[in-house]
């Protein structure tokens, strides 16, 4: 079995407020390196509350995360955002591309956070990416020159640019038609088999979650293999 | 920095016309403050150059002697005489080794030039026409260091006068119809009289002086008044305006005469100065805060408007503090671009408004600029620091907004 990528164990999430709502009840996952898990749940059900926790985007009210077997509770805010930067790629449901980059620099970005200046290596390594979903003709193009298909594609790569262990996807296809969906999908798939990323999807379609190696139904805040 | 540099220069340009108008907002703010401010400073040198260009800084006199009083004569106490004391006629004391008090005023801190000289009241006639003068002997050369009379020469000449000649102001000449090379009588307050040519005609700008004040030699003023080898005054001109009250201070304090300042004696005029000043001051302050208002409130705007894309910059491990610095960079682009701006057109204003000649000046006079703005490279420099210290303050508040927002919120709110 490979090596846990990310382990959560008794993550409860409380909601403050004059009634404080408990969205997760303890949850204990495993995510392997390589591995693609699907997760489900009706809207509301704390998803993507997971996700985030998963992400180090939000902090659990109880419980651990550790992400190649380092805790994020030990972690100042610096060195998490340092995680986020080398360890973890985010897609949402909205590609959230920045309109003045061009859609190579966009793709670029996590470099440009870490580096300030892309090393040619990136470039030409982000360049590849690009091309292989089919954007080498786009390359110079802004975001809003972009299909909503583009843009998504565009989005996984950024995901992608830092080389992560994991990748983090809050319903990337939720915006999306049902060919490009299926195409980001495809995508997403054949970067986790190709390159060993380990992918948490959460997403709406059970179609596209049955393809998962895995799918986790998140209920009334438990979590449960589907 | 290259990611929040880029950054920035990408939200600046893409900004476009509001980008255009918040740095049209400082530059306008600078243009204004140092436009204003040259013109005051223009305005203030030209009239303190008037002011002082005809007098000397420092007017140096002999002690007056204290009258004594019966007391003090005949030892009594005070209570047992009833005393009056009633100053002398306004009569000056005479210097007597007024060379070797030159020598010790010309070592003086802030001492550009000194002159010895005779002073007194008189009265200048021509034909049946009489009027009072200021009649004022030194040697042309020595005084002309102090007050620059031939700067202000329409006709004639100072330096190098005859004991026989006399140098008057136009107002005098017009009123008493005299021209280069006329010939007046001028009888001093002690009775004795002498006639003069004239050899040179001026023009201060200041009627006081341009309507009485005659200029003669050393020799001829000593004859006129009979003080022998003594003077009565001696002049002293300053490299530091401003330092004249501290230079009369010490006058008095090491050599024992008497030293008046052209600032105890022009009151009125440092208050006004100082009223300027503090008028430039404010205008230059209000200009420059309200440019920060709305620097922080288009940024603040901006701010608002990007949230969704710094959530997700910091979702992608950007840290608060580059999202911080991209902020401020922002905010010290627009202030670096509109300050220069501003600084040029300032600039440029104060050199147009210079070619606006005065109307209404005497045939012959070279015209002054209407408005004498200078340009002054402190002010320049200051206002700019000033402006771009403002628009960073300004950005601080909308960028710290930014650095903090939670990505998970804005996300979520998307």
């Amino acid at each position: 079995m490979a090596e846990p990528i990310i382990e959560a164990k008794g993550i409860r999430k409380v909601y403050g407020g004059v009634e404080p709502v408990e969205v997760l009840h303890g949850i204990d996952l495993t995510i392997r390196a390589g591995e693609f898990v699907a997760v489900v749940g009706q809207s509301g059900s704390g998803k993507s509350t997971l996700l985030n926790i998963l992400g180090a985007l939000d902090r659990p009210t109880e419980g651990t995360v550790a992400l190649e077997g380092v805790p994020f509770q030990e972690l100042e805010s610096d060195d998490l955002a340092n995680l986020r930067n080398c360890k973890i790629g985010f897609i949402f449901q909205y590609h959230y591309l920045l309109d003045e980059f061009t859609c190579l620099e966009n793709a670029l970005m996590p470099i440009l956070i870490r580096k300030g200046v892309p090393d040619p290596e990136d470039v030409e390594r982000v360049t590849e990416l690009l091309r292989r979903v089919g954007l080498g003709h786009r390359l110079g193009n802004r975001p809003p020159a972009l299909s909503g298909g583009e843009q998504q594609r565009t989005a996984v790569v950024r995901a992608l640019a830092n080389e992560p262990r994991l990748v983090l996807a809050d319903e990337p296809t939720g915006n999306l038609d049902s060919i490009s969906g299926k195409q980001v999908y495809d995508l997403m798939r054949s970067m986790n088999r190709e390159l060993g990323i380990a992918f948490v999807m959460v997403t709406h379609d059970d179609r596209l979650a049955r393809e998962a190696d895995r799918v986790l139904r998140i209920q009334d805040g438990y979590l449960e293999e589907a | 920095m290259g990611f929040e540099l880029q950054l920035a220069i990408r939200h600046l340009r893409a900004g476009g016309w509001q980008t255009v108008l918040i740095m049209a907002g400082v530059a306008i703010a600078v243009t204004l403050v140092i436009f204003v401010s040259g013109l005051i400073y223009g305005v203030q040198e030209r009239w303190l150059g008037i002011l002082t260009g005809s007098i000397a800084h420092v007017t140096v006199t002999a002690p007056e002697p204290e009258p004594r009083t019966l007391a003090q004569v005949t030892g009594r106490s005070e209570d047992e005489v009833i005393t009056r004391v009633e100053r002398r006629a306004q009569q000056r004391e005479e210097i007597r080794q007024w060379r070797d008090f030159n020598r010790a005023l010309s070592s003086f801190p802030h001492v550009r030039a000194t002159s010895a000289a005779v002073e007194g009241q008189g009265t200048l006639t021509r034909g049946e026409k009489v009027t009072g003068v200021r009649i004022l002997g030194a040697d042309p050369d020595a005084h002309n260091r102090i007050i620059r009379l031939t700067e202000d020469l329409i006709d004639g000449r100072y330096l190098g006068l005859a004991t026989e000649e006399v140098v008057i102001g136009y107002r005098l000449a017009e009123e008493m119809g005299l021209a280069l090379g006329d010939r007046a009588r001028i009888t001093s307050s002690r009775g004795i009289e002498q006639t003069f040519t004239v050899a040179g005609i001026f023009d201060t700008g200041q009627e006081g002086i341009d309507a009485s004040w005659a200029f003669v030699t050393l020799r001829a003023a000593q004859r006129l008044f009979a003080t022998g080898t003594a003077v009565t005054t001696i002049s002293l001109a300053l490299d530091d305006l401003f330092a004249a009250n501290e230079v009369a201070d010490q006058v008095i304090a090491s050599l024992g005469l008497e030293a008046d300042s052209w600032m105890r004696e022009n009151p009125q005029a440092l208050s006004g100065l100082r009223a300027q000043s503090a008028t430039a001051f404010l205008i230059s302050a209000f200009s420059l805060i309200a440019a920060g208002f709305a620097i922080a409130s288009v940024l603040i705007v901006s701010v608002l408007k990007r949230s969704r894309e710094i959530g997700i910059l910091k979702a992608m491990g950007a840290r608060e503090r580059q999202i911080l610095r991209v902020f401020t960079l922002e905010g010290l682009g627009v202030a670096l671009l509109g300050a220069t701006v501003g600084a040029a057109l300032g600039i440029a204003l104060i050199l147009a408004a210079r070619q606006i000649p005065q109307v209404g000046v005497r045939p012959g006079q070279v015209p002054e600029p209407l408005l004498p703005g200078v340009v002054r490279w402190q002010t320049v420099l200051g206002t700019m620091g000033a402006a771009i210290a403002i628009t960073i303050l300004a950005s601080v508040f909308p960028a710290r907004r930014a650095a903090r927002l939670d990505p998970v919120e804005v996300i979520r709110g998307g």
